[in-house]
């Protein structure tokens, strides 16, 4: 005797994945990043079954996300569905609905845009996804049904494109970059508060080698990120200081350079008025460098390494202590800085990191 | 052959008067042990001994300069960073010397600590030029090679001292033989030897070590470290973001190893083109 025989209606389905970064540029999705030197982030960066949930990066003020997702549906003999996902938190929008082409298979890996903007300031949020399907072929339910819960997406917002040499952003830097520039809109802006947050971070300046070695530009970003979890334990330079400078403004979009500086005629070094170098307990004055390097943003002066004197007698007391964030002119720097003759820019560059 | 008779007699001499002089014996006959290399130097054992209330934070290659060792306090957070390498012979550690103080930014000053002498030769570095307040050390004591800085320990020059005194008196820390054996760099091996931007190579150093010790692997300019990839092997990436201007044309990648006991061997150079 027959037996008759129904499915359960509607069918079970499940979100499996979803991709943030599926292009190589970043036109329409997030930006290529990696977590530091040697680790690249996994794409899909969401992708539950292998309990992964890694973070990405946009651009401020970018609108119309594109992601591509995979969903599953428990039987095959459909050919679409009706999805849609609503956001939590701050994110890249929701994704208003869209049909997804499952074509007779039991999986189907669609692309599908966001309708809102990515915040316009830089930052590192979070959000998540509620996905509900509304129809299955023909069948429209009454109500829509939930199917999953996606998150929570942790993302880095930059101001635009990363330049080198952060031109794939490391998490680990980011994870700096977009704390210390919270909620900066713009570069300069960024800048300064960057060098006041290295500058206050706790490392230590000192005039010896530690991080940037060989030449003046190629630093070893690996040990200084494995390092300043300790920031007491951390000595750095006026090379690693401008470098690293360098590293967190490029990696929120920024054009930073190194300038080094130098005494042009004999002896060739030079001595600096009052300075108050970074993690010191106090000021000092009088001792001398064979250069010096600072970072260079538009033609202007950021140097998290040291404060300087920048009153009108920069060789005595009284002091005003004066951290340059961009926002000094390579002269007046100088002329802060030291009173000895001819020390002037010698070069200036894009460092390297590894 | 006359010459070749005296040049092995006198190497049968030098080693003999060598080897009194490096030998606990060579005291009794009023000897020093100048001349003989220092071999073995654990920054751990010389940290308990010289620096009780100090924890040792981390220890890693410095380039040819050696291992760099931070100590830390915890009652203050006091830090001192020493910097110890042992060279194949005193003209190896000069020339590192040499080669650090002309690539730093202070300027270090030879000598002149009233009559303060450490090492067969030293530097310092104090931020207000005077002798008071010295924070930066560097000296040479035969084949090794010290670099000591501090900003929050205030006897920096008392420690650089307290080494050298412990050198000369053989602390148990140190070793110092008739002859040093340093780590070699046997060859350097390239899997592509010339690239195009986005491609990336292994770098594979082939190292020996006499004393059967570990080795720790340097390169200049840094290349990539897999967390898959053996110690001995790096990766050279050409992207703009590792690699140095000019970036097209060839590249020089300079190598070293240093081996457990803190003694470095002699730089290995490979090259590396990328075409357009």
């Amino acid at each position: 005797m027959p037996f008759a025989y129904s499915l359960p209606w509607p069918p079970e389905m499940d979100l499996v994945y979803i991709k943030f970064d599926y292009t190589s540029g970043y036109s329409y999705d997030a930006l290529n990043i990696k977590r530091n030197n040697s680790t690249d982030i996994q794409v899909p960066e969401w992708y539950p079954a292998y309990n992964r949930n890694e973070p990405m990066a946009f651009i401020k003020s970018q609108s119309d996300r594109f992601i591509q997702a995979r969903f599953w549906i428990d039987r095959t003999g459909f050919n679409y569905a009706g999805i849609y996902a609503d956001m939590s938190g701050s994110g890249i929008g929701d994704v208003p609905e869209q049909s997804v082409n499952f074509n007779d298979t039991q999986y189907a890996t669609q692309t599908l845009e966001c309708s809102g903007s990515v915040p316009n300031s830089v930052g590192i949020r979070s959000f998540s996804w509620n996905w509900y399907v509304t129809y299955i072929d023909e069948v429209e339910f009454e109500e829509p049904i939930w199917i999953a819960e996606s998150g929570d997406h942790e993302y880095y917002t930059v101001l635009d494109e990363p330049q080198s040499p952060m031109a794939e952003p490391w998490t680990e830097v980011l994870d700096y970059a977009c704390d210390w520039a919270s909620g900066r809109t713009y570069r300069r802006g960024a800048l300064q508060d960057l060098t006041e947050s290295l500058y206050e971070y706790g490392v230590e300046y000192d005039g010896g080698t530690h991080y940037t070695s060989g030449s003046y530009t190629n630093l070893n970003l690996t040990s200084l990120l494995n390092d300043l979890s300790n920031p007491s334990s951390v000595e750095m330079d006026c090379r690693d200081f401008s470098n690293f400078l360098q590293v967190l403004l490029n990696a929120l979009g920024g054009d930073c350079q190194y300038n080094r500086i130098d005494r042009t005629s004999y002896p060739y070094y030079f001595c600096y008025n009052y300075i108050w170098p970074a993690g010191w307990g106090s000021y000092t004055f009088g001792g001398c460098w064979n250069y010096h390097q600072v970072g260079w943003y538009g033609s202007e002066v950021a140097d998290a390494s040291t404060k300087i004197d920048n009153d009108a007698n920069p060789r005595s007391s009284p002091f005003s202590w004066k951290l340059a964030v961009g926002d000094m002119s390579l002269t007046s720097y100088i002329e802060k800085l030291t009173s000895d003759d001819d020390v002037e820019s010698v070069a200036t560059g894009t460092c390297t990191v590894f | 052959m006359k010459n070749k008779y005296f040049s092995g007699l006198s190497m049968l001499i030098a080693a003999f008067v060598m080897q009194i002089c490096c030998s606990d014996a060579g005291g009794i006959l009023g000897f020093s042990h100048s001349d003989c290399p220092i071999v073995t130097f654990d920054a751990v054992q010389m940290g308990q001994q010289n620096l009780p209330d100090f924890n040792l934070v981390r220890g890693r290659a410095q380039w040819n300069r050696g291992r760099e060792f931070v100590f830390q306090r915890t009652s203050d957070q006091a830090t001192i960073h020493l910097t110890i390498g042992l060279h194949p012979s005193p003209t190896d550690a000069n020339k590192v010397a040499s080669d650090y103080l002309n690539e730093i930014s202070m300027r270090m000053m030879e000598g002149g600590l009233g009559n303060t002498q450490i090492g067969d030769k030293f530097w310092w570095w104090s931020p207000t030029s005077d002798s008071d307040n010295v924070t930066n050390i560097l000296f040479l004591k035969e084949n090794a090679l010290f670099i000591l800085s501090s900003h929050s320990y205030k006897n920096l020059v008392g420690l650089a001292r307290k080494i050298d005194e412990d050198i000369n008196a053989k602390a148990a820390y140190l070793k110092v033989a008739e002859s040093i054996s340093v780590p070699n760099i046997v060859s350097v091996g390239l899997a592509k030897s010339s690239l195009r931007e986005g491609d990336s190579t292994k770098v594979t150093i082939v190292a020996t070590d006499p004393n059967d010790e570990p080795l720790e692997y340097q390169t200049q300019p840094g290349l990539v470290k897999l967390p898959i990839d053996p110690d001995n092997v790096f990766t050279f990436v050409a992207t703009r973001d590792q690699v140095s201007e000019p970036f097209l044309g060839s590249h020089q990648v300079k190598c070293v190893a240093i081996n457990k006991s803190n003694v470095v061997s002699r730089l290995a150079e490979i090259k590396i083109t990328i075409n357009p």
